[in-house]
């Protein structure tokens, strides 16, 4: 599916390459600049998506530092040191990701476009100190070209790409709730329902895989924006750590009997949590969801009241039994998603201000 | 300065030490073949210099006919791509072929995520290609050439992985996932301070970057295990255990109480950090529990003395013991499954 975002980001780079290489070609700028011109607009458009535009300037810096190291050379040794030096260099970034094994794409663009930059330097040689200013000035205009296309010009919208970017997160921790209510239910195959669902929910929050909108957290993300998006990221992915640890309780061995006293009104108190995850769903596909007869307190009420009925009143009588124990933590989990859930959806913007804000 | 970024993968980042040195050896095997072949041969040195070095690294794929196949399909779609320019003489049609092999590109990216860096390569090569001037683009005979045998060069240096290629990725794999474990094990244990409420965001990051490597590690492991394989659901076990542990950042109001029971904590972060590294060392959760260095009774021991503080003081001082309990559920829960048949 081609989201909203990553078509105009596609323009983005499209109209940017289009102006690039019609200037290029049409001679304007290729007398004072070389080719560098429309690889340099690739590059960053292509590079820094993701990436607010301090960062996407430390990238050109790399670039410029990285051509003129290059060219040095060119002018001041053989062939034979430059060959070296890109081998070396070569190693050097292969044994950096090979300890590091970066986690984050971003990281693994960067190294290796480092490494393209220095590989590219040697395609367009600087036999001269003129040549060697012209590469730079064609990185550094071909650069701001494609950042003032990409970030400027047609930025995405930072709401929308982060309600895409979560959309799948809040989709597996639909269907992983689901399968909990499933296992509860004993219904044949849940366990193994339950497993599937859980590596889905694990893949959904790995941003190599997904859209998971991590650069909320890289430093130099718009201010303004900042403290809502992280708050909102923070607490969904407490939510999601919250529904691992359920996956892990209920299957742990449990008295039949207390289970089957507690099934009923664990599985109404997580089926509320699954609506409240629809009206997150909801709201992130611009959606007006109905809040006005929801009832989300009683069922929590009566979670807590058939809990007290079967467990021992004082708290310290807890530990005798393990299996109290779990079936405190497992009403904790589902208490504690429900309260995030909830604040989450009090977070929601109401839509004069998303138009606002757009 | 290779000795001690070895060192480092191995004890730092818990690489296998087998494959950080067939990963060296084939970088150096690949450097030392473009390097030599640049001068002896008639080649565009600048060309085969970068498509031998880039195309190497090419993160590797589940099996070595997989990973080769990626390689020598990348290879051929970049001597096409030389082949194409000589046919792309008007410049309209070329800035037509751009945008159209970028748009595709894109496309495929998003289907073929893993295949992502090859993807952009061949982007990145077509637009190079496509804006050469011609004097830097002749002969086109030549530029094929020296693409194919850069691509042959990046090709055969995957040969020296070949050997046990699946075992070595499932071990290296194994050993970086609980090197992210004992990672995330730390920055759990860091939460619980009073700094914590203070740079709530900070803390959250790390924890959040400390996830997402394990969880990485995790997948890349199961690509090269069984998915049902004991050793990937004891490890999933512990992540959620540890998950579910971290919860006490959360559940608690009071920060300060964490002052009453540092000591312990400490020790306890400490005992679990040794049994992962004890994991990760000796390659086998079995072996673990017999290893006379790495015993589960210690920190059984440990958290009977957090017990003993919880009974004696966090019960009554606590404005929420409850969760005390619960955490001690799940630091019992990491003991029993590491100590788990």
């Amino acid at each position: 599916m081609i989201t909203k975002h990553l078509t105009k980001y596609a323009a983005a780079t499209g109209t940017a390459l289009i102006v690039a290489i019609g200037l290029y070609i049409q001679h304007i700028f290729s007398d004072l600049f070389g080719c560098w011109f429309v690889v340099a607009t690739f590059f960053i458009c292509v590079l820094t998506k993701e990436l607010p535009l301090r960062q996407s300037f430390i990238y050109l810096l790399m670039m410029v530092l990285l051509v003129l190291s290059v060219g040095f050379l060119q002018m001041n040794t053989n062939i034979y040191i430059v060959t070296s030096v890109d081998a070396v260099f070569f190693v050097g970034i292969g044994l950096i990701l090979l300890v590091y094994r970066p986690v984050n794409i971003n990281q693994f663009h960067f190294l290796s476009a480092m490494l393209a930059t220095l590989l590219i330097a040697n395609l367009f040689p600087s036999a001269t100190q003129k040549a060697m200013m012209t590469n730079v000035m064609s990185i550094v205009v071909g650069g701001m070209l494609g950042l003032i296309f990409s970030k400027l010009i047609l930025r995405n919208d930072p709401y929308l790409q982060f309600r895409q970017g979560l959309l799948p997160v809040l989709q597996a921790s639909s269907l992983l709730s689901q399968a909990f209510v499933n296992e509860l239910s004993k219904q044949p195959n849940a366990r193994d329902m339950m497993t599937q669902k859980k590596v889905e929910l694990e893949k959904a929050l790995i941003p190599t895989q997904t859209l998971y909108p991590e650069w909320v957290y890289v430093s130099g993300f718009n201010p303004g924006l900042r403290s809502g998006f992280r708050f909102f990221l923070v607490h969904l992915e407490r939510v999601t750590e919250l529904l691992f640890s359920l996956s892990y309780w209920l299957t742990q061995d449990m008295d039949d009997h207390l289970k089957e006293k507690m099934r009923s009104t664990l599985c109404e108190a997580i089926s509320k949590n699954i609506e409240l995850i629809s009206i997150l769903q909801q709201a992130f596909r611009d959606q007006v969801p109905d809040l006005s007869l929801a009832d989300f307190v009683s069922d929590v009420e009566l979670l807590d009241a058939q809990a007290k009925k079967v467990m021992p009143n004082n708290d310290e009588l807890l530990d005798i039994a393990p299996d109290y124990v779990i079936l405190v933590s497992i009403i904790k989990d589902i208490k504690d998603i429900r309260q995030l859930l909830l604040q989450l959806i009090a977070a929601l913007p109401d839509n004069n201000t998303q138009e606002k804000s757009s | 300065m290779g000795d001690l970024l070895i060192w480092v993968a191995i004890t730092q980042y818990g690489m296998d030490p087998l494959f950080a040195i067939k990963r060296i050896i084939n970088l150096i095997v690949v450097a030392l073949a473009a390097w030599l072949l640049s001068f002896f041969l008639n080649l565009n040195t600048s060309w085969f210099l970068y498509v031998a070095f880039l195309l190497s690294l090419i993160p590797l794929d589940t099996s070595i006919f997989k990973q080769l196949c990626v390689v020598v399909l990348t290879g051929c779609i970049l001597v096409l791509s030389v082949a194409l320019s000589s046919v792309l003489v008007f410049h309209w049609i070329a800035i037509i072929a751009i945008l159209l092999i970028t748009f595709l590109c894109m496309l495929a990216v998003l289907s073929l995520k893993k295949y992502r860096y090859p993807i952009f390569l061949i982007n990145l090569t077509f637009v190079l290609i496509l804006c050469l001037p011609p004097v830097l683009l002749t002969p086109n005979m030549l530029l094929g050439k020296s693409i194919a045998l850069g691509a042959l060069v990046a090709a055969l240096g995957q040969l020296v992985l070949m050997a046990n290629y699946k075992k070595d990725q499932a071990n290296s794999w194994f050993k970086t996932t609980v090197s992210a474990l004992e990672e995330l094990t730390g920055e759990i244990f860091s939460c619980f301070q009073q700094s914590y409420k203070d740079n709530q965001y900070l803390y959250e990051h790390r924890l959040h970057d400390a996830k997402i490597k394990f969880l990485q590690a995790l997948n890349q492991l199961r690509r090269f295990s069984n998915a049902d394989n004991l050793k990937i659901i004891k490890l999933e076990n512990l992540f959620t255990i540890l998950i579910d542990c971290s919860q006490l950042r959360a559940r608690i109001t009071d920060f300060t109480i964490f002052e009453v029971c540092r000591a312990d904590l400490i020790a306890i972060e400490k005992i679990m950090r040794q049994l992962l590294q004890g994991i990760r060392q000796h390659h086998d959760l079995e072996e673990v529990r017999n290893h006379p260095n790495i015993e589960t009774t210690a920190l059984l021991a440990l958290i009977a003395q957090f017990e003993g503080t919880y009974q004696s003081v966090l019960r009554v001082t606590a404005h929420e013991p409850l969760v005390f309990l619960l955490f001690i559920l799940d630091l019992k829960a990491f003991s029993e499954v590491i100590d788990d048949n």
